[in-house]
């Protein structure tokens, strides 16, 4: 069974402290939540797991398999197992949809082995056909004048094609009306299987109606500061987060802007 | 290049110009030559395949003009391959009315110093799709005039150039509207690596009284190395107030933020930024029916933007 393991995490963006020490353990067949208020990391988090060279990686580790990631390249980790389906996946004109995938797919096959093109073809139109995204997916270009929904389904097309180890959803039900969020519910739930481990990132009760994860966890200010079941959902969604102050004896759920002195008006010192 | 390529070598609707020589003439070309000027036009109002003229082993300058007759419908793909020299070359197509048509022309240029004019003329309800390839070139000047002299005249250009090495080129091209009710559309694509230099010069103009005309260019330079450099100077010339005018232009590295995205789906950076580019060239690989045309022409820009190594050997 594939593992994914955060140690004692903390990153920096912009020599700012996001994440202020995050451990977690991700088994294979297991689905993770992770919520949280805005700006506590979540995002972060998932960023950093793939590689994204804006963050900085202070201290800790990530471990696929027990084998230590931190020091690979962004696309070494996607070949060895990880997937990020982005919060805001970015538009890229020019590349075709099926180019860009069946180049990804390609560069997981072995050195030695080519993809057999007419298989890839039926399994990519099979798999914009359960994400409802019509038959000229294709042609068009990646993520291009695609409707907010469109770039969340295609994250998960992109997801099936490629069959990762550990997927980190970053707010992959923002932007989606009610049908498409069924779809990507049950699409994201017909891969469950103990080869796939899932963390989901965010903020409503509603996606996690379709897809039910075995462990939730709450983020505050760059930790992980509680774990439980789907009972916690429940309470996020009736109480939202204040609860959470009192229970951990702090004022703020977020960290507040840092105060600078912009120094003190002259004055006479005399001589 | 001594002999021709052999992508052309099976075809028969092929001109081709060896050394100034016509060495081979299809059906259906009309053709007038003397010493290095060459005119064609067709015979046929309408070609049932693209009329293809490779002009090679250059040894003089060259002036070529190609003329489509009134109501006709013609589509030429033009190969200019120019060899080491100094040239001073003459292109020009007229487009009589209500004809139209689609023209694509590649010039690989491997001259120490070349100079290109390139003359389109529209006249009313005509209407032209052309497209403009240039690869390589040491020092490459290239003044490109589009005149719409009749009304409802149409013109779409679509440019792709790419250099690398120490290679320079500049292009001024510029779209006169002339009549009233007139449209052109300029989308370009440049693409410098290693320490090559672009700079387009691009220049819309629409004449007082010539309401009812629309004047767009988008312009896209990516630049692949430390030491390339690309410059485009977009401009506007508009004395008419009833009249639609546009233009733009984006020049810089591969974004990071789609080179990441890329890489995070398990492609290598050689790998991402290839795609990338291929986004630039893919429009005008498109316009080719014939696959092996597209292909040679991936194939001679893949060369390019190879570079000195900079986007690594999977490229």
């Amino acid at each position: 069974m594939s593992t994914l393991e955060i140690k004692n995490l903390y990153v920096s963006v912009e020599d700012k402290l996001i994440l202020d020490g995050v451990n977690l353990l991700i088994r294979g067949g297991e689905i993770h939540a992770i919520m949280g208020p805005n700006g506590t990391g979540k995002s972060t988090l998932a960023q950093i797991i793939m590689g994204h060279p804006k963050y900085k990686l202070e201290s800790g580790e990530i471990l696929l398999d027990s084998i230590p990631i931190q020091e690979m390249a962004v696309d070494e980790r996607s070949r060895a197992g990880l997937f990020l389906a982005m919060q805001n996946p970015v538009e890229v004109p020019g590349v075709t949809n099926f180019d860009f995938v069946k180049t990804a797919v390609q560069a997981r096959q072995p050195d030695n082995k080519k993809l057999r093109v007419g298989k890839f073809i039926l399994a990519f139109e099979d798999a914009a056909k359960e994400l409802k995204m019509g038959s000229g997916l294709s042609h068009r270009y990646l993520n291009e004048g695609f409707s907010g929904g469109e770039k969340k389904r295609n994250e998960i097309l992109q997801m099936k094609l490629l069959k990762p180890k550990f997927a980190v959803l970053d707010e992959i039900d923002s932007g989606l009306d009610v049908d498409a969020l069924r779809i990507v519910g049950e699409n994201v739930m017909g891969m469950k299987s103990s080869e796939l481990g899932m963390l989901l990132i965010t903020h409503y009760q509603r996606l996690l109606e379709y897809i039910v994860p075995d462990f939730v966890h709450i983020m505050i200010r760059g930790k992980i500061v509680k774990t439980g079941g789907k009972e916690l959902i429940q309470k996020i969604d009736k109480e939202g987060y204040d609860w959470l102050k009192t229970e951990l004896g702090i004022d703020s759920l977020v960290d507040q802007p840092k105060q600078y002195s912009l120094g003190t008006c002259a004055t006479n010192v005399g001589k | 290049m001594n002999s021709l390529p052999f992508i052309f070598s099976p075809l028969s609707n092929t001109l081709v110009i060896n050394q100034g020589v016509v060495q081979k003439r299809p059906r259906g070309l009309v053709l007038k030559h003397k010493s290095n000027a060459f005119h064609l036009s067709f015979s046929a109002t309408e070609l049932t395949k693209p009329m293809n003229v490779v002009i090679f082993n250059q040894n003089t300058d060259l002036l070529l003009d190609i003329h489509w007759k009134a109501f006709s419908n013609q589509s030429v793909n033009l190969f200019w391959f120019i060899p080491d020299g100094v040239f001073d070359n003459s292109l020009s197509l007229q487009a009589d009315a209500s004809s139209k048509g689609r023209m694509n022309v590649i010039i690989n240029d491997q001259s120490a110093e070349l100079k290109t004019l390139l003359n389109i003329t529209l006249e009313e309800a005509s209407s032209v799709d052309f497209a403009l390839t240039l690869i390589g070139g040491s020092n490459s000047f290239v003044q490109h005039n589009v005149y719409l002299n009749g009304v409802f005249a149409s013109y779409k250009g679509l440019g792709l150039s790419v250099n690398h090495q120490a290679q320079m080129l500049e292009v001024k091209e510029a779209v006169h509207h002339q009549q009233p009710n007139t449209t052109s559309m300029l989308t370009n694509f440049l693409i410098a690596n290693d320490l090559g230099y672009i700079r387009y010069e691009v220049i819309g103009k629409i004449n007082k009284g010539n309401h009812g005309s629309n004047c767009k260019q988008q312009n896209r330079g990516v630049i692949l190395s430390d030491g390339g450099s690309v410059q485009v100077d977009p401009l506007l010339l508009i004395d008419e107030y009833d009249v639609e005018a546009g233009h733009g232009a984006a020049i810089g590295d591969i974004n990071p933020d789609e080179l990441y995205y890329l890489q995070s789906r398990g492609l290598n950076e050689a790998q991402a930024k290839r795609l990338i580019i291929n986004g630039y060239i893919k429009p005008m690989l498109d316009r080719f029916e014939y696959v092996p045309f597209a292909q040679y022409l991936e194939k001679q820009i893949d060369q390019i933007i190879k570079g000195d190594d900079l986007l690594g050997e999977s490229l």
